[in-house]
């Protein structure tokens, strides 16, 4: 008699068990949760502090050309940066600055492997579609590993491409998959195939210039065949995103006197990003602009008053970034007249001069001061080949892109330089030839012990 | 509202409840004779056995009643000294008779609470270690917990950061710490069978009957995944059953000194003037005198006067007047005299017991108000009213239910009073020590702060608001409140199907709201300062982003409470000559919080209204750059579910050898639903063996008692964090250029994680020799946690750089030793009750990532840093080889050899440290002694804690120089040869070097032992019985608390206790009264 009662008490509780599963899944916290919805996905692509906003390899400017360091401000600098500055065969990545060269990065693409991997299980939300979702996670990816390649990575020859090391492509969410470096061509591939569904996915128009458009995907697709030396696909990329958004800044509209005249999200801005900051890169401690680079502004050139500050000392440092402050930042983000850019190159290296000439025209337009450009007329392709990429090194300037224009350009022998830096404070002078093997940037030390990853050769 | 509905709900339930349950019943009269002598026994427990809880005790002549509400009763009969007795009574027999054996000494027929049943302390197997209420009753404090500093063997306080110009509070353990989570190791608050939610402060101590401290893990076992750090099971009172009525009123005051502010090792006014005049002579201020950022760096007057002299503006007189003014002035004593004041507490309790047939309750109401909060003036004030409802109905025989309702209220107000330092912003952590806070008038004056007082003072005076910070002016302008009400209803009902089985059903509920403000007034230097720095100025007209008028931050949370518990139980089932009890059953509970925080601009609290401002554009800013106005808008929801189902076991063998087990399985949302498929569950078992019912120990006349005990068992720790099987994301508000909501990975899936798990095994002799004239109990205990959730390094190539696993371990072993003395017996008693503690843990798996050398200097000694084979909590420090005779460097040890080069040296591996223990003590516990003749009581209590390390502060240059940071060290610095030989501390050098400063402030020569005895408690107290006819007795006592250190290791004046001001002291006189 005396079970009976126990087993009246615990069917009740026995019944509950079973019904609890739903009572315990309730999340703890509010603002805590799974992915659930493709609100909760945008909300993860809407998060730019792990995404656009400072997340990207920025050591790229670092070791560029474009600039140099006081002794002051280079004594203040910590050993890593100096190394990165000097192009010291084995800089040595501190905990502080590998998440930055290495985590951060891989932090977008696994927030966008997370996004495409849950995205066919997950509700709807109205006003979302999970064409605009997964276009948007592969944006993010393929603009990391576009990003990343740049560091870690030789300039693309098609040649050496199946042998040259590319990046490790993680592609899935599942974090117990090893890391293994791909060839270099299988790297290409994959983000060229990623961007091209990008393409396909992504609505014309974004409610934000920090969300990817299909103008943005466009952008994407020419700075990554710019990169494979395959013009006329960044031509076709090029004119297809510029036939959907064409808006120049006009220079000689924005106020010289304001301390940054040009402003956040401005009209000419596609895609909104930065890279991570390099502390180097900062004007007020004497990051100077080379003078050389200086001198090649036009005086009529209102870049040359626009993007830069006259110090006490008679240098000059950056005040252009897009991202409209004084900015340790490197804006990485794709504009028009990038678009322009590579549109005008695509076109001098295919033999339409006139076109090209058309292109660049157009740009500086909005560059010089009214009245004062005289439009250029057609010459031979060389001179404007030269001009063109004149041009692009001094509209892009601290803007990521310097670095792997030296890679590509130094490919051909009419273009290859070797660079200099000297040891400030010092009559010390340290040398980068062309093809260096030093244009690769070593992979953080500590991700090689960890993943046994190969490391490239010095 | 919700008050209003809670009074509503206290309301109906004093109406309506008493009247249930009057049913006819019978009244059992009886007398306990001793077998020995004959004569009537007082003082014996009658328990009836089938009643629950119910209890009556026998008068001076043994004699006794309970109430039943059938014809037939099982009564057990006990008291010290003699054997227990039980027996079966018929109504219709009349006068019950009982004769108790005097016999082997069974002290132990004290019942203990494991929260989900009591039971006796002979059938423990576990630790168990209970606080009753006289011992309760004789500490003061505001909150149980702390009232069990200093009685509660084995209890550990860790109080570094407490004190009265500190906001730290005490880190209570329980044999130590088991995870890495600093926050995490505080043990597990049952109060009345469920975890306690919310502030323990809102229970009012004098309704505490007694607290019950479940060490080991075969005592926690019970409580599972949430008991990993040990239980301390809070007992309300309840209804006396014994059918009295009692009333019984108490009341405290007590005052608490002003903080001794001259404690802190500063320099005097006189040589920081010295200092600051070294210092302009070398130039030192130049640069920020002279520079675009001039203002806003604060500068000290002496300092501004020697640049005005320097600049024309006045004249050599009016420096020496300033520097001599400065010299003997020290601004503590205006704080003393008019920012501190003495704090006041009162406590009020009453109480009321009453039974009605079967009807029992208890009604209890306090007040507690505390004046001078923080001890700052102001109307700081704290007041706690708690009402306590129990009622206990018998319906019949064997149907029981019990409603207790506890409700409480805590209103809380602050003001904009300051604690010393002041800390003045614009470069400087802390105000120069001449400052002048008051004048002859008693009127406040201004102080710099965050901007040049002289530029304050100027800019733009008609088109800004005052600019000036006036630290005396501003107590009255900023009003800080909160209110807190809680209330908590349980109802309980038993019912017993057969004598001894009894199935239980307890329902508790916790509602508890609370909201919260502070309203920066418009006069007050907040509001002036947030309205200048948004104020835009053009020509002479003006725009004001950020409205002048109050503004005014407010929030509200609330929690919601629902806990069900069923479970069968079965008390000392007869079979033979053996004894078997069990228990079973499950719970629910689910416990949900909301909270809404909002801040509003240019508010006037007599209108009400407020006005808008724009939160989302950039303003720019008066002092440069641009900034958007503050919502302080948030929203947040949390919910903690947990499923239980929990049973446990003992056999009494032969009234001998008791063999005990137990087990538990939880699951809970915290980790998702798979996890809770992997949990195992948790058990234990135990063995005890009573000794001295065994023959051949019985020969030994002075053994009274002796038994042992012997258990395993596991408990666990939720662990921290939120992680799961599939990716977390956390979400966040207002994205930078969009202001969108958005989502960070806070973890990624997650596919293995399981609870923590803390194993325990427990060896105990518990002893009474002497006829118990000495008792103790003497625990050793091995612990190893297992699976501890801690960060473990995965490949970064993923995006994410650590992930929380089941990696790390900590072991630990530890005793607890308790020794009670009442050796004399006669008209002067001495009493004394000492515990002495030992735990050590050390980490023996560890993973994550190891900070640098220099954090574990400069942090180890406060916070978790995981090494293995080491303390949680660690002090470390550079090796130091003196000073050089020479200039008075302070010289370390660089890859074996003196070196000076400090930075390197603090880049060094940590295994180049010196590790010279934990920060917290190896060794602790208490002496109490008590001498009482007739009815006076002396009591003081005495602590200890040893085998610790601290770091003193000590002086550092750049500190000095720069932000005013001063130590009085520096009056023992090196300052020529031969200095070496009696001091470590570094000569000044100037420009200072921080890395010469950290190194020499991290050297092992600022490194101390910790080991301290001190003074808690005296108390004398006095107890008059039956002074008039209705009151029974009356206690009246002084205490006085927080006396200080009667011995310390450390030959420095630092109270090695305490980081920064000791608590002051405490004097409280108290009246109990009981009719």
């Amino acid at each position: 008699m005396r079970n009976n009662y126990v087993i009246l008490l615990l069917i009740p509780m026995l019944l509950c068990f079973l019904g609890c599963e739903k009572f315990l899944s309730e999340r703890p916290t509010s603002s805590v949760s799974n992915i659930l919805s493709l609100q909760d996905m945008q909300a993860m692509m809407d998060a730019g502090n792990k995404i656009n906003l400072g997340n990207y390899f920025g050591l790229l400017d670092v070791a560029s050309d474009d600039f140099f360091v006081g002794k002051g401000g280079f004594d203040r600098l910590d050993d890593f940066h100096k190394s990165i500055y000097l192009w010291e065969e084995e800089p040595f990545y501190t905990l502080e600055h590998e998440p930055s060269a290495w985590t951060n990065p891989y932090h977008i693409i696994a927030i966008a492997n997370n996004v495409l991997d849950e995205l066919q299980e997950v509700e709807i939300t109205k006003g979302l579609s999970r064409h605009t979702i997964e276009g948007t996670a592969l944006f993010h990816r393929a603009f990391t590993y576009v990003n990343l390649v740049q560091a870690y990575c030789n300039a693309y020859d098609p040649a050496t491409a199946m042998t040259d090391l590319g990046l490790p492509m993680r592609l899935s969410s599942d974090i117990s998959l090893p890391s293994v470096r791909s060839s270099l061509a299988e790297t290409y591939r994959i983000i060229e195939q990623d961007i091209s569904r990008a393409i396909e996915l992504l609505p014309m128009n974004s409610e934000f210039r920090t969300r990817p458009n299909k103008v943005a995907a466009h952008a994407l697709m020419a700075r990554l065949y710019l990169l494979m030396e395959r013009y006329p696909e960044a031509l076709e990329h090029a004119s297809d995103g510029l036939s959907s958004y064409s808006t120049l800044l006009d220079f000689n509209r924005l106020d010289v006197s304001r301390p940054f005249p040009i402003q956040v999200m401005n009209e000419e801005t596609i895609f909104f990003a930065f890279a991570s900051g390099a502390s180097i890169l900062n004007p007020t401690r004497e990051c100077y602009i080379d003078t050389i680079l200086y001198g090649m502004y036009h005086e009529k050139d209102l870049r040359k008053q626009i993007f830069f500050k006259h110090e006490n000392n008679g240098y000059y440092t950056f005040r252009g970034s897009y991202r409209g402050v004084s900015s340790i930042n490197s804006f990485v983000g794709l504009t028009v007249s990038e678009l322009r850019l590579i549109q005008a190159e695509a076109l001098v290296r295919m033999g339409r001069l006139d076109e090209s000439l058309q292109a660049l025209n157009h740009l500086l337009l909005h560059r010089y001061e009214q009245g004062y450009f005289e439009p250029m007329t057609p010459d031979n392709q060389d001179i404007l080949l030269n001009r063109v990429l004149e041009e692009r090194r001094k509209e892009l300037i601290f803007r990521g892109a310097r670095w792997a224009d030296l890679k590509r350009l130094n490919r051909d022998p009419r273009f290859a330089k070797t660079l200099y830096r000297r040891v400030p404070g010092s009559e010390e002078i340290h040398q980068l030839p062309p093809n260096d093997p030093r244009y690769v940037f070593l992979i953080p030390e500590t991700v090689v012990e960890a993943t046994g990853l190969e490391q490239n050769p010095r | 509202m919700r008050t209003a509905k809670s009074t509503w709900i206290i309301a109906f339930i004093f109406i309506c409840l008493p009247h249930w349950g009057l049913l006819a019943q019978q009244h059992f009269q009886g007398r306990v004779y001793d077998m020995r002598s004959g004569l009537g026994l007082a003082d014996v427990n009658v328990k009836v056995m089938d009643g629950g809880n119910v209890y009556a005790v026998t008068d001076s002549l043994g004699g006794f009643s309970v109430a039943a509400l059938s014809g037939r009763i099982v009564l057990r009969f006990t008291k010290i000294g003699y054997e227990g007795y039980t027996g079966k009574y018929i109504f219709s027999d009349g006068m019950i008779r009982v004769m108790l054996q005097p016999g082997p000494i069974d002290i132990e027929e004290v019942q203990i609470n494991t929260g989900y049943q009591w039971i006796p302390k002979e059938r423990a197997t576990g630790s168990f270690v209970n606080v009753d209420t006289e011992q309760l009753a004789a500490t003061p404090g505001r909150s149980v917990i702390e009232k069990l500093d200093g009685i509660m063997p084995g209890l550990q306080f860790d109080k570094r950061t407490v004190g009265p110009t500190s906001a730290g509070s005490p880190v209570v353990t329980v044999r130590g710490m088991n995870t890495f989570l600093t926050g995490s190791s505080a043990p597990l608050i049952v109060v009345d069978n469920f975890p306690y939610e919310g502030d323990i402060e809102n229970i009012n101590p004098n309704d505490v009957e007694s607290v019950t401290m479940l060490r080991d893990a075969a005592a926690t076992s019970i409580w599972g995944a949430r008991a990993g750090n040990g239980v301390l099971v809070i007992n309300l009172k309840k209804p006396d059953l014994s059918g009295r009525t009692a009333v019984g009123w108490s009341s405290s005051l007590s005052v608490t000194q002003k903080p001794d502010l001259y404690y802190l090792p500063t320099i005097g006014s006189s040589e920081f003037v010295d200092v600051e005049l070294f210092l302009y002579s070398k130039g030192h201020y130049r640069s920020a005198l002279t520079g675009s950022n001039a203002h806003r760096t604060v500068f000290s007057p002496v300092v501004q006067a020697l640049y005005d002299l320097e600049q024309g503006r006045i004249a050599q007189s009016d420096v020496d007047a300033v520097i001599a003014g400065a010299r003997h002035h020290d601004y503590r004593d205006e704080m003393l005299e008019h920012f501190y004041r003495g704090a006041i507490n009162q406590q009020h309790h009453l109480s009321i017991s009453k039974r009605t047939g079967g009807h029992s309750l208890r009604f209890s109401a306090g007040i507690d108000r505390l004046d001078g909060v923080g001890n700052l003036q102001g109307g700081q004030a704290n007041t706690r009213y708690s009402f306590n409802l129990n009622n206990a109905y018998r319906f019949s025989e064997k149907f029981r239910a019990d409603l207790t309702v506890y409700y409480s209220r805590v209103d809380n107000h602050t003001g904009g009073g300051h604690h010393y330092p002041f800390n003045p912003g614009g470069g400087k952590s802390t105000l120069y020590p001449y400052a002048r806070l008051i004048d002859e008038r008693g009127q406040g004056l201004v102080i710099p702060q965050d901007l040049n007082l002289r530029y304050a003072d100027t800019v733009a005076r008609d088109l800004l608001l005052d600019w000036r910070f006036n630290p005396y002016e501003e107590i009255n302008h900023i009003h800080n409140g909160s209110h807190t009400s809680k209330i908590q209803p349980v109802f309980t009902l038993r019912y017993n199907p057969i004598s001894q089985l009894q199935l239980e059903a307890i329902y508790s509920g916790d509602f508890q709201y609370t909201k919260s403000g502070t309203r920066y007034g418009m006069e007050s230097y907040y509001v002036r300062d947030q309205v200048n720095r948004y104020t835009q100025v053009n020509g002479n007209q003006i725009h004001r982003p950020l409205p002048v008028g109050d503004i005014l931050s407010y929030g509200h949370s609330d929690l919601t409470g629902n806990k069900v518990r069923f479970h069968a139980k079965m008390d000392e089932h007869l079979l033979g000559n053996d004894r078997l009890s069990w228990i079973l059953g499950g719970e629910v509970s689910d416990v949900q919080t909301t909270r809404s925080t909002q801040r509003v601009y240019g508010y006037d609290p007599l209108l009400r209204v407020s006005v808008p401002v724009d939160h989302v554009a950039r303003h720019p800013l008066y002092l440069g750059s641009t900034g958007t106005i503050g919502s302080g808008q948030g929203f947040g929801r949390g919910v903690r579910r947990l499923v239980s189902f929990y049973g446990n076991a003992s056999y009494v063998l032969q009234g001998k050898y008791i063999l005990s087990g137990s087990a538990r399985r939880d699951a809970s949302n915290v980790f998702g639903a798979k996890a809770n498929e992997r949990w195992n569950p948790l058990w234990s078992v135990g063995l005890s063996w009573n000794m001295h019912r065994e023959g051949f120990v019985r020969e030994i006349d002075w053994i009274s008692n002796l038994k042992l005990r012997l258990t395993h068992g596991h408990s666990g720790n939720l662990g921290g964090g939120t992680t799961s099987d599939r990716v977390v994301i956390n979400y966040l508000s207002q994205a930078q250029y969009t202001n969108l909501a958005f989502a960070n990975i806070s973890s990624p899936p997650n596919l293995f994680l399981k609870w923590e798990d803390v194993r325990m095994n427990n060896y105990a002799i518990d002893f009474g020799i002497f006829d118990n004239r000495i008792t103790g109990q003497i625990e050793f205990y091995q612990k190893r946690v297992t699976d501890l959730i801690s960060r473990d390094p995965i490949d970064r190539t993923t995006g994410f750089n650590y992930m929380d696993r089941n990696v790390a371990g900590i072991d630990g072993e530890g005793l607890d030793f308790t020794l009670n003395l009442d050796p004399f017996k006669g008209p002067v008693t001495w009493k004394m009750g000492a515990s002495f503690s030992y735990a050590r843990d050390w980490v023996t798996v560890y993973k994550g990532g190891i900070s640098s050398t220099s954090t574990h200097v400069s942090l180890g000694e406060n916070s978790v840093m995981p090494v293995v084979g080491r303390s949680l909590v660690s002090v470390y420090s550079y090796r130091f080889a003196g000073l050089d005779p020479d200039n008075g460097d302070p010289l370390g040890y660089l890859n074996g050899e003196v070196s000076k080069d400090y930075a390197a040296i603090m880049r060094d591996s940590l295994h180049y440290l010196n590790y010279h223990g934990p920060a917290r003590p190896l060794y602790f516990g208490f002496i109490n002694n008590t001498i009482q003749y007739r009815g006076l009581s002396l009591f003081f209590n005495v602590t200890f804690r040893a085998g610790h390390y601290f770091r003193k502060n000590t002086i550092r240059y750049t500190d000095l120089f720069n932000s005013w940071n001063t130590h009085r060290d520096y009056e023992r610095r090196w300052q020529q040869p031969g200095d070496e030989n009696h001091t470590t501390v570094p000569s000044l050098v100037y420009p200072a070097n921080s890395s010469r400063d950290n190194f020499y402030v991290g050297s092992e020569a600022n490194v101390e032992r910790g080991d301290v005895i001190r003074l808690q408690q005296i108390r004398l107290s006095y107890r008059l019985v039956h002074p008039s006819w209705r009151i029974k007795n009356v206690d009246i006592g002084v205490n006085i608390n927080n006396l200080g250190v009667l011995w310390k290791a450390t030959k420095t004046e630092r109270d090695p206790d305490y980081q920064s001001i000791p608590p002051s002291r405490v004097i409280t006189t108290n009246l109990l009264l009981h009719f």
